[in-house]
């Protein structure tokens, strides 16, 4: 006999970025794949050769008019691959999406909420899709992330 | 006045976005707001699809305190005057609501066109347009501060002063400086904003206070102080006059090559010219009857035109008293028994106007 356990997800709000299907496997705290979400600034400071290193840090002190870094990493702690991995992020109320963060893939990107695509093929009422107007972002991994394979997506966004 | 910015309906991270216009107000994200945001993934496992969500990551939005005073206003106004009034306009860019001190000043500097302060205004004061209606009323507006100034919004304050009465001097700079102060309590004055230190550890969940403010003429960057300032400009006209007398009619030679004498009818004119670079207001011209002569009754007229020191047309025919309508019909006149007077009551830059009056010599 099959034990069919339901899982529910958090964050209904969010449901209608993830795909609708509901599976099987059950997940202990900090197995499964973990997904870390983190705000930072970034701080530019000069190099001893002569260049500008660019490195992120907890956010503080952000006021209007500032940029934020959200940095989503992923890890996948099963013991198999997963395929399929699809990280979104809905734009925070009050931010404006800037673009991909520095040596992040740039994401795809919705201004509906539901149709994904790349920021320049996107149109708006016929007119090309400006930044401001997007409203969730979202990377499809390709291929399969191995068992304890991991990986980061970042992007900017600035307050509003 | 532009709306303050609303929080209520969009601090959960949904993709409910429609509520917020989007339109660029200079404050921004008011000061406290929280900002979460959550994250998920889905993947694909063993022929099945999941969904994980990740922590939510919040930060608070800090107070970004930045205003501006605009001044640059020329006021012009005569000597020994009081309750002259100057206005400037306190902008609130801040993301959030605050109080403003509010500190008059004289400034003994240079400012191009309206040159080199050279004297000080009397008693200066400093009062809100509670009303904003742009008019310094003393009895309604008579707040000294600012009081919950919302952001991107306006609010006109006067400085109030009275004019020394010292000739010569023409020029008087004043300033008004502004400074951030806590908002939140309605009629009271809050105490003067603190930028937190930056040695100070940072917190995610507390809001701090950022200074923003620009740099200006006697007004430093970043210290919650902003300023402007105003000139008053006391006006002054030169005025001068002439007289001339020529003859109009004798009994002997009629109106043909009158002479000067007895019984012969006589015509004084008096012309007053303005070179500026005030106009001369409240103008009275005298002139004693001339002894040997006869002033005619009645036939004073004031503010005609003059040609060559001639008065050659009439102004207004004045009667010789000083009441009636003939007083107020653009100009006025009167004679006194020995003295006759023209009032004009504005003499605008660069004109000569004329005060005519027929005597017959005795």
């Amino acid at each position: 006999m099959i034990k069919v356990l339901h899982l529910l997800t958090g964050g209904a709000v969010l449901a209608a970025l993830a795909p609708a299907a509901i599976g099987y496997a059950a997940q202990a705290k900090g197995a499964g794949v973990t997904l870390t979400n983190s705000v930072l600034v970034q701080q530019k400071s000069a190099a001893s050769d002569g260049t500008t290193r660019v490195t992120l840090a907890p956010a503080k002190r952000v006021v209007p008019g500032d940029r934020v870094v959200f940095r989503i990493a992923y890890k996948n702690n099963l013991a198999q691959p997963v395929t399929g991995m699809v990280v979104s992020n809905p734009v925070p109320a009050n931010l404006t999406y800037r673009g991909p963060a520095e040596g992040s893939p740039a994401p795809e990107v919705s201004t509906d909420g539901t149709h994904f695509a790349p920021l320049a093929t996107l149109t708006v009422a016929g007119r090309p899709a400006q930044a401001d107007q997007v409203r969730a972002v979202r990377w499809q991994v390709r291929g399969s992330v191995l068992a304890g394979g991991a990986g980061q997506y970042s992007y900017e966004a600035s307050v509003k | 006045m532009r709306n303050n910015v609303v929080k209520a309906a969009l601090l959960c991270g949904s993709v409910t976005l429609a509520a917020w216009s989007g339109s660029a107000h200079a404050a921004g994200t008011e000061a406290g707001t929280s900002i979460p945001n959550q994250a998920s993934v889905s993947y694909a496992v063993g022929g099945t699809t999941t969904s994980v969500d990740s922590n939510v990551a919040t930060f608070v939005v800090d107070k970004k305190v930045n205003l501006t005073v605009t001044g640059g206003v020329i006021t012009q106004t005569a000597i020994g005057s009081n309750d002259q009034v100057t206005a400037f306009q306190v902008t609130n860019l801040t993301n959030a609501v605050q109080d403003f001190h509010l500190t008059p000043d004289q400034q003994s500097l240079s400012i191009p066109i309206p040159g080199a302060d050279n004297f000080d205004v009397a008693n200066l004061r400093v009062f809100v347009d509670v009303n904003g209606n742009g008019t310094y009323e003393a009895g309604i507006d008579t707040a000294t501060y600012t009081d919950e100034l919302r952001p991107d919004t306006s609010v006109t304050v006067f400085l109030v002063g009275n004019i020394p009465n010292v000739p010569g001097e023409d020029v008087a700079i004043v300033s008004l400086s502004a400074q951030a102060a806590a908002g939140g309590q309605a009629n009271t004055e809050g105490a003067t904003l603190v930028a937190t230190s930056l040695l100070q550890a940072d917190s995610p969940s507390t809001m701090d206070v950022v200074f923003a403010d620009a740099a200006g003429t006697f007004d430093l960057a970043r210290d919650g102080i902003g300023r402007a300032f105003n000139a008053y400009k006391i006006g002054t006209a030169a005025v001068s006059m002439t007289k001339t007398a020529r003859v109009i009619s004798d009994p002997v030679n009629l109106l043909v090559n009158p002479r000067a004498i007895p019984g012969a009818v006589m015509e004084y004119c008096l012309t007053v010219s303005n070179a500026g670079p005030g106009v001369a207001t409240a103008v009275s011209i005298t002139d004693r009857v001339p002894t040997g002569t006869t002033y005619i009754p009645n036939s004073l007229s004031v503010g005609g035109v003059g040609s060559g020191g001639q008065c050659v047309l009439n102004g207004t025919t004045e009667d010789d008293d000083t009441t009636g309508a003939d007083e107020t019909d653009l100009y006025g006149g009167s004679f006194n028994g020995t003295t006759v007077r023209g009032d004009i009551p504005t003499l605008p830059v660069g004109t000569s106007l004329t005060a005519a009056f027929r005597v017959t010599v005795n």
